[in-house]
């Protein structure tokens, strides 16, 4: 509903500055989803979710620009390229504590970073990838909706995952590993399938990326970019999806709404930042309530 | 005396050059509350590791219900039906009493991922079925949506207990489940435990306070230095001129 609305108004206004900001904050808005499910309710520190998200971009820019594949077909298999990727990260690491788990994270960052910059042949290096083509070739207000579309569904599949049991079984993973092998549940394969699920999105959102900019280059998925990624969940409130949609608007829009400070933009980013987590340490929306929001049918069937 | 339980053959652990349990044989019959005693560092702890697959025995068997189940992963030998409490109280305390619980219905009852993947309450009745009763059964049900750490240290040690109710296990195995309770509560836990007895559940427990030990277990085991030093009745037991000597004698009890 707020999507169409959002879809209407950027359609009046019809500048193409503010697609562009809209793709986006929808991007960052599964980034931020995606990593809420990894490190925020599974407890697994991830250091090097832009990795995941570079995969996904690169995947579906060489499938199309090199191979012309069809772009519906490149952004499943975008997000099978760096689910793979994240899989076989939580498969290697399964038996690690969190620290661990998170200089791990932090080593695929920073390889699939060298590997897109050196591997020119394949990836053309800092030169990055141009003339990608649009999702599809009408409007660019049509291209906006079917990323709206795939952000509904992703979030949706997000939304279901979190509250639902197997979200508390993921909350148990982060709270005491051990206890949850206790009580009969396989703390390696929760791992692996919060991996798998969470960088499948991370990749789509990567394909998303791709055809919205139509240009794709190293930079785009760099450490910092993991570290943007993590603030918003943690600004959002660690655990609390509705808080990383939040905190990935806020860090996306932010730096664009203060663009006339101009050198001082990002110092007032950070101090905003800085502020937050001094004053709201439990997130915009902290993981409780948005659980109390979700579930608030629960008491009413109870006592029923 | 009813069919076997659990089975402990030639059982031995060692933690580098720590023998912590050394040659140990035992049968514990189905129904009924067995208390493991014995100083502080005797291995009852880490005879409960070996039993429930966090630590694996250097030497020996552990058969459960029929079945070796030493060598199996820990949620494997959970799910056949041994579900513990931890010595050093372990709930998720970031998640609320509910949702503690659930974790302990969820891998008891394979429901497949629709139900897993379901809302809470909707179609998975069974499993919220199983929660509440693990909860009513604990008499928690009222705290149900209260975080676990804002339950009080009583209530927590409950809430344990409900969370491996709701495994629905066929051997409860609890490390010292009174320790930190004051006598009115330690006596409530007591008629709780022996109401789980009466309802068929099997209990082995360690507890380091004898009076509770005496008052409910039917049998009991002593440990001392990684060796089965005593078993038989609680008065048999305590009477014993070894188990006066190397236990009690030193406890005064
Ligand atoms: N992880 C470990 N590594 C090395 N030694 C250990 C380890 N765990 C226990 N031990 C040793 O094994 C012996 C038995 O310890 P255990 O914890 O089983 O005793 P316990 O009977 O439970 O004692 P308590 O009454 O204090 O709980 C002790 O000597 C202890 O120091
Ligand atoms: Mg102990």
């Amino acid at each position: 509903m707020l999507l169409a609305v959002l879809w209407l108004l950027l359609g009046w206004l019809d500048a193409s500055y503010l697609y562009r900001l809209a793709s986006m904050a929808l991007v960052f808005g599964l980034l931020a989803a995606s990593a809420n499910l990894i490190t925020g309710v599974a407890g697994m520190m991830t250091l090097g979710h832009a990795a995941f998200y570079g995969v996904g971009a690169y995947t579906s820019a060489l499938l199309s620009s090199q191979y012309q594949f069809s772009p519906w077909l490149t952004l499943p298999l975008a997000g099978v390229t760096a689910a793979l990727l994240g899989g076989l990260t939580a498969w290697l690491t399964r038996r690690l504590v969190n620290v661990h788990f998170a200089v791990a994270t932090l080593g695929i960052g920073q390889a699939v970073y060298v590997t897109l910059l050196n591997w020119v042949d394949f990836t053309r290096g800092p030169m990055g990838i141009t003339d990608i083509a649009p999702l599809s070739t009408a409007s660019p207000a049509i291209n906006l909706g079917l990323v709206m579309l795939v952000f509904l569904l992703c979030y949706l599949v997000l939304e279901r995952t979190v509250h639902s049991y197997y979200g508390n079984a993921l909350r148990a993973l982060r709270e005491d590993e051990q206890c949850v092998a206790a009580m009969g549940l396989d703390p390696a394969k929760l791992k692996i399938q919060v991996m798998v699920l969470g960088c499948f999105i991370a990749g789509l959102a990567g394909a998303l990326w791709a055809y919205s900019t139509r240009y794709v280059s190293p930079g785009d998925f760099r450490f910092s970019e993991s570290i943007t990624i993590l603030a918003m969940v943690v600004i959002g409130g660690l655990g609390s999806l509705p808080g990383a949609i939040m905190g990935a608007l806020l860090l996306t829009l932010l730096p664009e709404l203060l663009r006339s400070l101009g050198d001082y933009r990002m110092l007032v980013v950070g101090s905003i930042m800085f502020g937050f987590i001094m004053f709201l340490p439990k997130g915009l929306i902290g993981e409780y309530s948005a659980l109390r929001v979700f579930r608030s049918h629960l008491k009413a069937l109870e006592q029923s | 005396m009813s069919e076997t339980l659990l089975e402990l053959k030639q059982l031995s652990l060692s933690y580098g050059g720590v023998h912590a349990l050394e040659d140990i044989s035992l049968r514990l019959p189905a129904g009924g509350i067995t208390g493991l005693i014995g100083p502080n560092g005797a291995g009852k702890t880490s005879l409960f590791n070996v039993i429930t697959g966090f630590s694996r025995p250097s030497r020996g068997e552990v058969h459960y219900a029929g079945q070796r189940i030493d060598g199996l992963p820990v949620p494997q030998i959970a799910r056949q039906g041994i579900a513990r409490t931890f010595q050093n109280l372990r709930v998720f305390p970031g998640m609320t009493v509910f949702d503690n619980v659930s974790i302990g219905a969820l891998s008891q009852q394979r429901f497949g991922w629709r139900a897993l993947w379901s809302r809470q309450q909707h179609s998975a009745q069974a499993v919220s079925a199983a929660t509440w009763a693990a909860l009513r059964r604990t008499g928690l049900d009222g705290l149900a949506f209260e975080l676990a750490a804002n339950l009080s240290y009583g209530k927590r040690k409950y809430l344990e207990i409900a969370r491996a109710l709701a495994l629905q296990p066929g051997l409860l195995i609890l490390d010292e489940p009174a320790a930190g309770l004051n006598d009115s509560e330690t006596a409530a836990l007591a008629d709780f435990l022996g109401q789980l007895s009466q309802e068929g559940l099997s209990l082995l427990l360690v507890e380091h306070d004898l009076s509770l030990v005496k008052k409910i277990c039917n049998h009991v085991l002593v440990l001392s230095s990684g060796r089965l030093l005593a078993e038989g009745s609680p008065e048999q037991v305590m009477r014993d001129p070894a188990v006066i000597t190397s236990y009690l004698g030193s406890e005064e009890a």
